[in-house]
């Protein structure tokens, strides 16, 4: 019972993310790219959660779709974006587009054999993983990160401040009506910039 | 002084005297430039007089030394080449003769060309040519030959083309370069083949083995083996056809009239032609052992002395009719060689020399006072006006027409004869040339005579009155050569020819069974006798016979040549386009030549060379570059693909090339 | 329990039809950074798979930084797509070609 449930759950949100992720690519409207995007993030953090991986599926939601899908929607509205429709040259593009998938896709099936993958998921490597069993997996990951892999985190945390950084220097704009005096340009002016002499006839 | 060192200045002394007249032309003057090179040409007579006094007294060997290596290979090519001279009595007597003719030439040109702008560089171009010719006969080998060789082909050409801006100048002296270079590529073929198979171009060395050469065999064609003897020996003959104007190379001599009148006398009669005589007597030991080279050049110059004679009969420029007689009489000489008479050839190539010379020197004369005017027919009744031209001519005249006792008939005879005794192949159809010949030879001449120094006056009447006798620089030559005209047959005659052993004996290689001099030897007593025989032969009748159709032609029934001409019309045409051997020329050599290189201008350089090789590798380049242009399109999504396909390629090598 | 393949079959039809969506996307650049998130979602998806499938935590690890990075990418992805629309006054991917020649 147990497992025809993981089943069940597995091949529906499985079908919905590739469903989502299908209209992802298919539509007209950024914004609905971008909702369907997030349908796509939650189909896929249900599936984490039935790989036991409850603190990245929660991190998943409230991160990535909770900061970086709003950011996308923020930019999407911002922009006058001009919807318009490429069917015709989308239709013309598709067959390549679905051989080309359906060639990686037969690739990574090569790159497997039959017999690799028998043993389900969760019967091989239980005995190193006894231990870790019975903690929660935030728990897990906390015990991992902040030891053996502190460097990393300490760069992924100098990689975040280096993308705020850039992040507003790139979109920075001066404000354009100051009326802040340069000192410089005011000194380095020259006469014939100001004063400009004409001679013009007297008028009767 | 040693005869070594004489014969360094006699062959050096015209050079210095070519350098500072040509060099110097400022400096010197006219007056310089004559004196120093008549200075040096008239050193090289007196001492090669003394030369030859020596060397033909036999009381000396031949002198054969080599004075300067002037290049030397190392273990590839273990061969030296040498400057060096070999002073016999061949030589000798070829230097008495050019460096005499050279000087009575230099001295008439002071009269013929004093009123010429290139008067220095007149002079300069014939001591130089005299430089040449003289290291052509004091050679020791055939490469040193060959320089001298092409030497005076080269000086040729800038005498012959002295008159530059003449258009017609200009296009006789590529002619005769032209057709000398065709018959020096036979010539250096020959020469090759001598080194190949005597492994030296030394004379000496290369007749000691011309035994063992004369029995080796090589295959031109497929199937056919040659004599190398044989070859070599008629390539070298095709270097001596172009250089002495045998037929067919023989175009070339009287379009090389364009020059002035010293030069052909000096050239083109006495000297340059003379080198391929000279040749062929040089190399008799080689040319003795092959029978057929024997009999092409016997028929070849019979051919030669009979139908370029024919040909001075329709010649209406005084001297052309001359060329064509040289022609002729080259052809006489050649026979000689082929008939083994190598010392008859020889002794009528001085007696030639000297008459010859004589006839251009008078014709200058002639033209001269006529005001420069060739065309006999504008001639006539010139000989009260021109009294020693007119004796000088007609001793010329007399010379060349073998009348005895002059110097012609001892060696025209002699010739004749030898032609008859012969017994090569090809020999009786040389002797009726010869004969023939020997009619039409005294037709042309006195046909020349008669028209331009008796008859009516046909010059209008201002010419008539200015002309008169050249001044004694022009006929002190003339007469200085008409002396040995008259006299050098009869002195030369036993001792050149019948003696035991004769003059030359030393430099020329006859073999026994073709020595027809030596029969000739056992019934000749001494010239007086040869004088008496003369009337007997049917040569000299039928000299008179010819001299007799001249004097009534064109003294005493002077219309009928117009009306010969005019019954033999095709006859008279053939003659007139010299057998068609120029159109012959100018159709297929000229013609098949310039389209030849119309072909390689049009469609190799410029079409595939230019076109398709420079152009077309840049076009190709450039249509490359179209196509690939299109891949760097901008666009994102293309750069994309292109990754993706190069990932897709990849992952496939990777995991599939088990 | 669900074998392991099937969550490579499902990451690797994900990551198929972004490729796609990137390749024919000729009507803006939001939808390439779109497309580019779902890659890394597919990508995540493996990472965690595996993770599970041999007990350690590495996996999860990488997630975590993956996680990380593709934030940072995002946002300055976007601040780009911002300067582009700025300066050109849109942002459709059919024009731009500068890098073209």
């Amino acid at each position: 019972m147990h497992d025809l449930l993981l089943q069940v759950i597995f091949y529906i949100f499985s079908g919905l993310t590739i469903a989502s992720a299908l209209m992802v690519v298919t539509q007209n409207n950024p914004v609905r790219c971008v909702l369907f995007l997030v349908l796509a993030f939650l189909c896929s953090s249900v599936l984490w959660l039935l790989v036991e991986a409850e603190f990245l599926a929660l991190i998943l939601v409230l991160v990535y779709v909770g900061a970086v899908m709003t950011l996308f929607l923020f930019v999407v509205m911002m922009l006058n974006i001009d919807i318009e429709s490429m069917r015709t040259h989308f239709m013309r593009y598709l067959p390549y587009g679905l051989i080309l998938v359906a060639l990686l896709t037969w690739l990574m099936m090569c790159a497997l054999p039959h017999d690799l993958f028998h043993t389900a998921v969760s019967e091989s490597g239980i005995a190193l993983a006894t231990a870790a069993v019975n903690q929660p997996n935030t728990a897990a990951i906390g015990m991992v990160l902040y030891t053996d892999y502190v460097l990393a985190f300490e760069l992924a945390a100098v990689i975040l401040l280096v993308a705020i950084v850039s992040a507003i220097m790139l979109v920075h704009r001066k404000p354009i009506r100051s009326k802040q005096q340069n000192i410089v340009q005011q000194i380095m002016t020259r006469r014939d910039d100001r004063v400009t002499l004409l001679a013009m006839k007297a008028e009767k | 002084m040693s005869i070594l060192q004489c014969c360094l200045i006699i062959v050096l002394a015209p050079l210095v005297g070519c350098v500072v007249a040509g060099f110097f032309r400022k400096q010197v003057g006219r007056m310089g430039a004559h004196s120093v090179t008549i200075a040096g040409v008239g050193i090289s007579f007196i001492l090669s007089l003394y030369v030859a006094c020596v060397v033909l007294s036999g009381s000396m060997p031949t002198l054969d030394t080599n004075l300067y290596t002037w290049a030397s290979g190392g273990e590839l090519f273990s061969y030296s080449f040498h400057l060096g001279f070999r002073i016999d009595a061949l030589a000798s007597v070829m230097m008495v003769i050019v460096t005499f003719v050279s000087l009575l030439v230099h001295v008439y040109s002071i009269g013929y060309m004093a009123d010429d702008d290139g008067y220095q560089r007149f002079f300069s171009y014939i001591s130089l040519f005299t430089f040449m010719m003289l290291m052509l006969v004091t050679a020791n080998n055939f490469l040193q030959l060959f320089f001298g060789w092409e030497g005076v082909g080269l000086v040729s050409y800038l005498l012959i083309g002295f008159w530059y801006q003449k258009e017609s100048a200009n296009l006789g002296s590529m002619k005769a370069f032209i057709v000398n270079r065709v018959g020096d590529f036979g010539f250096i073929l020959g020469i090759a083949l001598v080194f190949s198979y005597a492994g030296s171009l030394h004379f000496e060395t290369v007749f000691r083995s011309a035994e063992l050469i004369a029995k080796e065999h090589m295959t031109l064609f497929p199937g056919h083996s040659w004599s190398v003897m044989t070859v070599m020996c008629l390539l070298l003959f095709v270097g001596a056809m172009g250089k002495s104007a045998q037929v067919p190379l023989h175009v070339w001599l009287p379009e090389s009239m364009e020059g002035p009148t010293p030069i052909s006398a000096l050239i083109h009669a006495a000297t340059m032609v003379t080198a391929g005589v000279f040749m062929v007597a040089r190399i008799s030991p080689l040319i003795e052992l092959s029978n057929t080279a024997l009999s092409v050049i016997v028929v070849v110059g019979a051919t030669g002395a009979l139908f370029t004679g024919i040909l001075a009969l329709v010649m209406n420029d005084i001297k052309r009719v001359i060329a064509y007689s040289t022609l002729s009489q080259l052809g006489y000489m050649m026979v000689a060689m082929g008939a083994s008479a190598y010392s008859a050839g020889i002794f009528h190539l001085l007696t030639h020399a000297c008459f010859k010379a004589l006839l251009f020197l008078a014709a200058g004369s002639v033209i001269l006072g006529m005001h420069h005017e060739q065309d006999m027919r504008k001639m006539g009744g010139l000989w009260r006006k021109m009294p020693i031209t007119y004796v000088t001519f007609l001793l010329g005249s007399l010379a060349l027409c073998a009348i005895p006792p002059f110097s012609g008939f001892y060696s025209k005879d002699t010739i004749i004869e030898a032609a008859k005794l012969s017994t090569i192949p090809g020999s009786g159809y040389a002797y009726f040339c010869v004969l023939i010949g020997a009619m039409v030879t005294a037709l042309y001449s006195f046909r020349a005579f008669f028209m331009t120094f008796h008859g009516q006056p046909r010059m209008d009447k201002d010419t008539l009155a200015h002309v008169h006798e050249s001044p004694w620089v022009v006929w002190l030559p003339l007469v200085l050569l008409a002396i040995p005209s008259v006299i050098l047959g009869y002195v030369l005659y036993m001792p050149m020819l019948f003696n035991h052993p004769t003059l030359l004996s030393s430099s020329i290689f006859v073999l026994p069974e073709h020595n027809v001099l030596e029969e000739m030897a056992r019934e000749v007593v001494s010239p007086l006798q040869a004088f008496g025989h003369a009337f007997l032969s049917p040569v000299f009748w039928l000299t008179m016979f010819g001299i007799v159709l001249a004097w009534i032609g064109y003294i005493v029934w002077p219309s009928s040549p117009l009306f010969f001409a005019k019954r033999l019309g095709w006859l008279y045409r053939l003659l007139l386009n010299k057998y068609g051997f120029d159109a012959f020329n100018d159709f297929v050599l000229v013609r098949g030549v310039k389209a030849l290189g119309r072909v390689f201008y049009r469609i190799m350089d410029q079409k595939i060379i230019d076109g398709f090789f420079v152009n077309g590798t840049g076009r190709t380049i450039r249509w490359l570059a179209l196509k690939t242009r299109v891949i760097q399109s901008g666009y994102l999504y293309h750069y994309i693909t292109a990754m993706v396909f190069g990932l897709f390629g990849f992952l496939c090598w990777l995991l599939l090339a088990q | 329990m669900i074998p392991v393949t099937n969550y490579l079959i499902l990451t690797s039809i994900l990551f198929g039809l972004s490729l796609a969506g990137i390749l024919l996307n000729r009507r803006n650049v939001i939808l390439l950074l779109v497309c580019i998130e779902l890659m890394l979602l597919a990508v995540n998806t493996n990472f965690v798979a595996f993770s599970h499938y041999h007990g350690g935590h590495a996996g999860e690890i990488f997630v975590f930084f993956i996680l990380t990075v593709a934030a940072a990418e995002a946002a300055i992805g976007l601040a780009i797509v911002l300067l582009l629309y700025r300066n050109r006054g849109n942002i459709n991917v059919n024009k731009m070609n500068h890098l073209k020649g």
